[in-house]
């Protein structure tokens, strides 16, 4: 089974829980959602690496953690390891490290009046946009061989779009895809036939990929209040 | 099993979730709720099925989501090892669940649960070699590999101490290692059985 064989079963999921739901918005039962909640999440990330290549993708595991500034303004700090398939003669190994900022393009919050007076509800689905920074370690190793044909430390940049899924106003689930662009030497394989090359260029370059990340989060510790 | 009988079988789950919104008796925040059991595996690309010893544990956070992690360990396989032979296939994976829980006993859930699956692979044997050219003839480096997992499944609480479950689990993944070829991690696994619950967690009223 490939990763478009679980899109259905996940837009299956997102299907359900919408039906289920009253309306478009979810009760906020604390006023947690405001700011200053730290927030934990699991992730995999999805890489399409070397030209966008089907053959040459990769899948990684990470987690974060997340620090809403305000409503609107979210932070995450990540860490993955993603490893990836080269063309089925080699692979390749990044670990990431970085931070994003989220932007959530409407509020994800509306106010309502209701019996019990003046609510805020959390939206179900929170869109944002994202960009950020990410420090970065890849390897590229030809199968069979125990140590890396070309490495690289390097620095980049990401940015790109998603939403939140708000399973309730603590819990949701966040799909985003996003474009990294690497600032560094230049590593990368590709198979020339049937023949893995592993090529390294001393020269900085620009090198990007698509990643997209699926990833589950809890709100869990609140760091500060908002004075009233 | 078919792609059809799979569709059923998730409408009927989500069916029976759909009807159970209400306040459980049982599934409470701050629910511990553990199990340790044998489960057994299907992977996809081998035609293979291993078995695994494993435990896991949901600490629910509230009624709707709970905390979820999971270890598993590699015992044995079950069925002919033809091209190559694992040798470890553990896993270690950790995520959240989402309940759909009723207010009596019936608790269905789906989980995301990213890991890391630690695997080792061996040749089976000379005549093997020979015969499905494997991508090595000595056993692999032990390896850690990413995986994507998802889970469904059902526990029923027969009690304030007990409770039974049944879970069906998705774990798609690649090994590299030094093998020359990647290896598809892609599995099914299926596990049933007894598990706990522990309430000490919860604040007493």
């Amino acid at each position: 089974m490939n990763v478009k064989r679980l899109l259905p079963f996940l837009l299956l999921i997102l299907a359900y829980k919408g039906s289920a739901q009253h309306g478009d918005y979810r009760m906020v039962d604390t006023p947690f959602t405001k700011s200053g909640y730290l927030g934990f999440g699991v992730r995999n990330t999805f890489s399409l690496f070397n030209g966008g290549s089907f053959d040459y993708a990769g899948m990684g595991i990470g987690g974060h953690f997340r620090i809403p500034i305000t409503q609107r303004i979210n932070t995450e700090w990540y860490g993955d390891y993603i490893s990836n398939n080269i063309g089925g003669m080699g692979h390749r190994t990044d670990y990431h490290i970085g931070w994003s900022v989220m932007y959530y393009v409407i509020s994800p919050f509306v106010s309502s009046v209701g019996e019990a007076g003046s609510l805020m509800r959390i939206r179900m689905f929170t869109p944002f946009v994202e960009a950020g920074h990410c420090f970065d370690y890849g390897g590229i190793y030809k199968n069979g061989d125990t140590k890396p044909s070309a490495e690289r430390w390097s620095s980049a940049v990401q940015a790109g779009a998603g939403t939140h899924y708000n399973v309730s106003p603590r819990f949701d689930i966040t799909l985003k895809a996003q474009y990294m662009m690497h600032l560094g030497n230049d590593i990368h394989g590709h198979v020339r036939n049937g023949v893995l090359e592993v090529e390294e260029h001393a020269h900085g370059g620009l090198e990007g990929h698509l990643l997209f990340t699926l990833s589950v989060n809890y709100k869990l510790i609140k760091l500060w209040e908002r004075k009233k | 099993m078919g792609k059809k009988k799979i569709v059923l079988l998730m409408a009927v789950f989500f069916t029976m979730a759909a009807v159970a919104q209400t306040e459980s008796e049982f599934v409470k925040k701050h629910l511990l709720r553990t199990q340790g059991n044998i489960s057994i595996g299907y992977m996809l690309k081998q035609k293979m099925a291993p078995a695994y010893i494993g435990g896991d544990f949901d600490f629910f956070l509230s009624e709707k989501v709970s905390w979820y992690g999971e270890g598993s360990f590699f015992v044995t396989n079950t069925t002919e090892e033809t091209s190559y032979k694992i040798k470890h296939n553990h896993a270690i994976l950790t995520g959240f669940n989402i309940h759909f829980t009723d207010k009596k006993r019936f608790d269905p859930y789906i989980g995301i649960n990213p890991g890391i699956m630690i695997s080792q692979f061996g040749p089976v044997g000379d005549v093997n070699i020979a015969l499905y050219n494997p991508p090595f003839t000595q056993n692999t480096r032990v390896g850690v590999s990413p995986v994507f997992s998802a889970a469904v499944g059902v526990n029923y609480y027969i009690g304030s101490i007990f409770n039974f479950f049944v879970r069906a689990r998705y774990i798609q993944g690649q090994f590299f290692a030094n093998s020359m070829e990647r290896i598809p991690l892609s599995e099914f696994r299926f596990s049933a059985g007894l598990g706990w619950n522990w309430s000490f967690f919860q604040k007493k009223k």
